[in-house]
């Protein structure tokens, strides 16, 4: 291929995944990281208000537009792609990912300790395994769900008896916090089998699910 | 003949909702039309040919090799052109962008690409739309950027869900041009109208509840109807008015 | 759906009225999902009075407004991935920052029973979310065709609906104000009584517990007001020495308590001399204090609480008040002559 035409075909795959609609949603939520970051935002709550620092579920926004970003409206033709799609479209949510954890990395790195960029990125880690699972579950558009459902336990139940945050707690727990390191280890592993999985893998497991638990039907894929 | 694509016991559905049921067919190069009500089964078949859903059971082969996994599919899917019934596009594409695309899809080789997208484009008369966005496009215009973007490459197996929907008589004229014009191609045409049936097509199979009620060329079909009273206006809708049961 | 919508010969207005009504439905019934399964576990204890319509409808109106701000933002700027960050970050930025009971007031959840919601103020937001609503439809998208004659009017209006309706919201005040006290209060019948608001009727059986848990401290050391009232049951809004059921804690409810026990029991101290001697007063005031908790808790500090008064160990109080009384009274007594033996300034 030559490189132009490389160039051509990258371009064409990233306009029909809504590159533009990507690179505006990483903007808007970085400027929304300068400006109210380091905000501790007042939420409702049954016994008044609880503080809900900005900074730290916005890896998720992030995550939620890496994984929104695999549809398109092509996908009817995508659906039935030789090889060379789908190596394209896992380097495409690597690259999206990726871009997002620069973005988020950097300005990290200026406007706060390079604990708290450590965590973010964590945040950012287990959130995109998260959407890809959402996205899998309820379309790729609505990669949002399940991360944003995570939320709810994160900012009401992070607290155990003596006040410390949860050990599951992504979004607090310092850097080194190895339980929340294996969370992102297992969601990211999730999110990618949620990726992996097409109609053809998920007939073959269903059928060795079959065969595993003694039914005797017959599928196609062997 | 050398069969370009065959299913044998097919067994097809949605969950425990069968849709199709045992079904067996060889597609040798030539054009065969699928003809049947709404929800007989076609677009069932048919993606199923196209790989995007594996069978629940019996087995396809698409030039012969038996397509059983992800990799066998994807192996499959460069010999496949697919127009879906309801396709989407990426409304700020040209017409030759979106041919392209759908070019790399399949996996069609850069060097040859580029080549082939304009043919494609030329053939279903779009020569002169080549770079006007498919947002731009009326109905029918869409439907022939369609139907280029599922010739490109010179698929060996062409599905084509309803391709004709849209066209107006000159359009489905030259249509049917064109899918004459296809040499060492195995064309799956599904359509509601047996006027390009009878036109196009050298094999009819007529669907109803997820299996095959009749087999046979068009003149066979138009036969079917001098033995009962069916309904029509022409032989061949007699015919298959007939293949179905339905009589007047 | 864009090219019959684009063809179709209704005014667009008419087509994007029922796009923004699904688009809401959905949050409603989410919402009501919600609100239900809430109902559903609440309503056999609580009895009547328990759903306030006012935080109900305030929530709908927080719903139909999100949704009209994303509908308008999908409008302006047709992308679906960009859409619900856009929609999504500027509503949770515009209520987190402004929304709050000091500012604008559309949070739903931050209803005490002595706070109720002010019926003129609620309509005023209700109007703003229909009116950016009316604004979402109305309103042509930038490089769209211009909408001409009755649309034109109807979009220009919109946008004039909803500047006085903001300037409304901020007319009508507060959403929240408090609530009158009720004419007749809901007590224990036991001695000391302990009152709540008719709505937290079923916390009564805890009460009378709690009550009798604190007649029984020890009468030498132990003086307990003849009665406890729930913040705002004797109007007026928030009192010293009146307790609170935070998210139906039983434990929030006797620290108060016990508080008040506390102040009541104590020995008046002076100011202590110096800071060593102060930290030594108060010491021994939060010790007793965590102590008569305990106790008329019936047990130490539950799991899911946390904090306290400073330098207390709860743990070893959770201990002491499983020790036998005279244990606890020899405590109780040394702390108190701590607090009678400071060196006074």
């Amino acid at each position: 291929m030559r490189e132009s035409d490389a160039w051509r075909t990258i371009a064409r795959f990233a306009r029909a995944h809504d590159v533009r609609g990507v690179l505006v949603a990483f903007a808007l939520i970085a400027v929304c990281d300068a400006i109210f970051g380091s905000t501790v935002l007042q939420l409702p709550y049954t016994g008044g208000e609880a503080g809900v620092p900005f900074r730290r579920e916005l890896p998720l926004a992030f995550a939620s537009v890496a994984a929104a970003s695999l549809s398109s409206p092509m996908r009817r033709f995508e659906e039935t792609a030789a090889a060379a799609f789908r190596a394209a479209q896992h380097a495409w949510l690597g690259g999206v990912v990726t871009s997002a954890a620069v973005v988020l990395t950097v300005e990290e790195l200026i406007i706060s300790p390079p604990a708290t960029a450590v965590i973010l990125l964590r945040a950012l880690l287990v959130w995109t395994g998260i959407a890809l699972l959402s996205g899998r579950v309820f379309g790729w558009r609505l990669s949002f769900i399940l991360p944003m459902a995570s939320v709810f336990p994160l900012t009401y139940w992070q607290y155990d008896g003596q006040g410390r945050n949860r050990w599951w707690d992504w979004t607090h727990q310092p850097p080194m916090s190895l339980g929340c390191w294996a969370i992102a280890g297992a969601a990211l592993a999730a999110g990618s089998l949620a990726v992996a999985v097409t109609p053809w893998r998920a007939a073959r497991g269903r059928a060795h699910l079959a065969a595993a638990l003694g039914r005797t039907r017959t599928v196609s894929p062997r | 003949m050398h069969a370009i694509a065959a299913l044998s016991g097919l067994v097809q559905g949605y969950g425990s909702h069968q849709v199709i049921a045992g079904l067996d067919w060889d597609v040798p190069i030539g054009v065969h039309g699928l003809l049947g009500p709404n929800g007989a089964g076609k677009t069932t078949l048919l993606r199923t040919l196209a790989t995007a859903v594996p069978a629940q059971g019996g087995t396809l082969t698409i030039c012969g090799r038996e397509v059983r996994s992800e990799r066998s599919a994807r192996s499959a899917r460069r010999s496949i052109g697919y127009l879906p019934q309801d396709f989407g596009y990426y409304p700020a594409y040209s017409v030759y962008d979106f041919v392209r695309y759908c070019a790399w899809l399949r996996d069609v080789p850069a060097r040859a690409a580029h080549l082939e997208a304009v043919r494609s484009i030329e053939s279903v008369g779009l020569g002169d739309h080549m770079h006007t966005r498919m947002k731009a496009l009326s109905g029918g215009m869409l439907r022939r950027a369609g139907v280029a973007s599922a010739i490109v490459g010179s698929p060996s197996l062409l599905l084509l869900d309803e391709p004709t929907v849209g066209l107006d008589p000159a359009q489905r004229l030259q249509f049917r041009e064109l899918i004459r014009s296809l040499k060492d191609t195995a064309v799956v045409l599904s359509t509601h109208l047996v006027e390009d049936v009878a036109a196009v097509c050298d094999e009819v199979v007529v669907m109803r509840d997820g299996e095959f009620v009749f087999r046979g060329t068009p003149h066979d079909l138009a036969a079917q109807s001098l033995q009962t009273q069916a309904a029509g206006d022409s032989p061949l809708e007699r015919g298959y008015m007939a293949a179905l049961g339905v009589s007047v | 759906m864009t090219d019959q919508v684009a063809v179709g010969s209704k005014p667009r207005w008419q087509v994007e009225v029922p796009l923004l009504a699904a688009t809401t439905l959905y949050g409603l019934v989410a919402y009501a999902a919600g609100t239900l399964v809430a109902a559903a576990v609440t309503v056999r204890q609580a009895g009547p009075g328990f759903l306030w319509p006012g935080y109900l409808l305030l929530g709908a109106g927080v719903v139909v407004l999100c949704a009209s701000v994303g509908h308008l933002v999908g409008r302006w700027f047709p992308s679906g991935i960009a859409v619900p960050v856009i929609a999504g970050l500027s509503c949770f930025v515009a209520l987190a920052a402004v929304g709050g009971p000091g500012a604008l007031g559309f949070f739903v959840l931050s209803g005490a029973p002595y706070i109720t919601v002010v019926p003129g103020a609620l309509v005023a937001r209700l109007v703003l979310a229909a009116a950016v609503a009316a604004l979402a439809v109305f309103v042509p998208r930038p490089t769209g065709p211009v909408f001409r004659g009755a649309s034109r009017i109807l979009a220009l209006c919109s946008v004039a609906v909803v500047l006085l309706a903001v300037v409304g919201v901020r007319a009508a005040g507060p959403v929240r104000e408090l609530r009158a006290a009720p004419s007749s209060q809901l007590c224990t019948g036991t001695t000391p009584k302990i009152c709540v608001w008719p709505e937290q009727r079923k916390y009564l059986p805890q009460f009378e517990a709690m009550a009798n848990r604190a007649a029984a401290l020890p009468a030498e050391l132990i003086k307990s007001p003849a009665s406890f009232h729930e913040q705002g049951l004797r109007g007026g809004g928030e009192r010293d020495g009146d307790f609170s059921i935070s998210e139906g804690s039983m434990w929030e409810a006797a620290v108060g308590i016990g508080m008040v026990i506390g102040n009541a029991s104590e020995p008046r101290a002076c100011e202590g001399a110096n800071p060593a001697a102060s930290e030594q007063r108060f010491q021994a005031m939060f010790e007793i204090d965590s102590w008569i908790t305990a106790r008329i808790a019936g047990g130490g500090q539950p799991a899911d609480r946390h904090g306290g008064p400073p330098g207390v160990d709860q743990a070893e109080i959770a201990r002491l008040v499983t020790t036998p009384e005279a244990h606890q009274i020899e405590w109780v007594k040394q702390r108190m002559q701590a607090i009678g033996d400071i060196h006074c300034a």
